[in-house]
């Protein structure tokens, strides 16, 4: 079990940063490409033991890239109406679309993309340990 | 049709399994909850097919995001773009959603 | 073949969710829950919306029934 978690863990990581970059490209974007890879956190500290998962990504770690995940989107969203457009807008903010297709395109929809899959990973991880710990 | 006839089929066996003496009420109950599935079940069969193009979701808003999608977000994968740039607002909600969730989960778990 | 499939499925989807209101071993019913997870993914596939499928099998079969063990862990496996 712990060999093969060990294995298998780092690919289920690039999977879900994959699905997490791609989301404009491919099926898939932050919500999904986060539980992936939030999934592949609580798969270590299932197969060793919760030390070993509070290891990768402490507590306070969780709890600043969760509150960051929100706030990068609420700032995002700001950034536009600086720019002087509508909250949240894209192309009429200024955002630089490129050529369609690549993987640095499509303006701030990467941004709020990696910003969505930062907070839902690191929920889950929260979650996971808030529940497992709990009250004895 | 053949959906209905296979759920009506599930449904019958249900209910002779628990035909055994049982009060009138239970009996006059399991009609009606068999009745009301098989008003929606015929419900289901009247919607226009999956995927047909004379549905009435498919009216102009869609065709515009296939058209003007790609050019006005850059966005290849059009679901994506609906989500985080037409519909942004909503995804924002859906992520306050997730935060309000886990702070509740800490402050309840936490206090002790 | 495709509809046989399907009607397949979905048979399963009602077995698998009368199952869990009818067992009375919590742990049992959350494996049969997600077992309807994995099944809901297929059919998500299936209706052609492969990004809910991603969520659906990560989330609905892998997380949830994650934190359901944990919560039956922590209080009793009997109804």
């Amino acid at each position: 079990m712990r060999i093969t978690s060990r294995l298998v863990t780092p690919f289920i990581q690039v999977y879900g940063i994959y699905v997490i970059l791609h989301g404009h490209l491919s099926p898939g974007g932050g919500f999904s490409g986060g539980a992936i890879f939030g999934a592949s956190l609580i798969l270590i500290a299932l197969s060793f033991n919760l030390e070993a998962g509070v290891k990768q990504i402490s507590h306070q770690t969780a709890s600043i890239l969760e509150s960051g995940g929100v706030l990068g989107f609420l700032l995002t969203g700001l950034v536009a109406i600086i720019f002087g457009g509508n909250y949240l807008a894209n192309q009429a903010a200024g955002f630089p679309i490129g050529q369609a297709g690549e993987l640095f395109s499509a303006g701030a929809i990467l941004i709020i993309t990696v910003f969505v899959g930062i907070k839902v990973a690191s929920t889950i991880v929260t979650l996971f340990y808030n529940i497992i710990e709990g009250e004895k | 049709m053949i959906y209905i006839f296979l759920l009506f089929l599930v449904i019958l066996t249900l209910f002779l399994r628990f035909f055994k003496g049982v009060e009138v009420k239970t009996i006059l109950t399991l009609y009606l909850l068999g009745l009301i599935i098989f008003l929606f079940s015929f419900t289901v069969a009247e919607m226009p097919p999956f995927g047909s193009p004379d549905n009435p979701a498919f009216n102009e808003v869609p065709q515009r995001y296939l058209e003007a999608g790609v050019a006005e977000t850059g966005a290849v994968n059009i679901v994506s773009s609906v989500i985080i740039d037409y519909r942004a607002f909503d995804t924002l909600g859906e992520a306050t959603v997730l935060f309000v969730a886990i702070a509740a989960v800490i402050a309840t778990l936490k206090s002790h | 073949m495709t509809e046989l499939l399907n009607v397949l499925l979905l048979l399963f989807l009602v077995v698998c969710a009368i199952g869990v209101a009818y067992i009375r071993d919590l742990l049992s019913a959350v494996i049969l829950f997600s077992s309807f997870g994995l099944i809901m993914a297929i059919i998500w596939q299936q209706l052609s919306a492969p990004d809910v499928a991603m969520v659906e099998a990560a989330l609905g079969t892998g997380v949830a029934t994650l934190l359901m063990i944990a919560a039956i862990s922590k209080t009793r496996r009997a109804e």
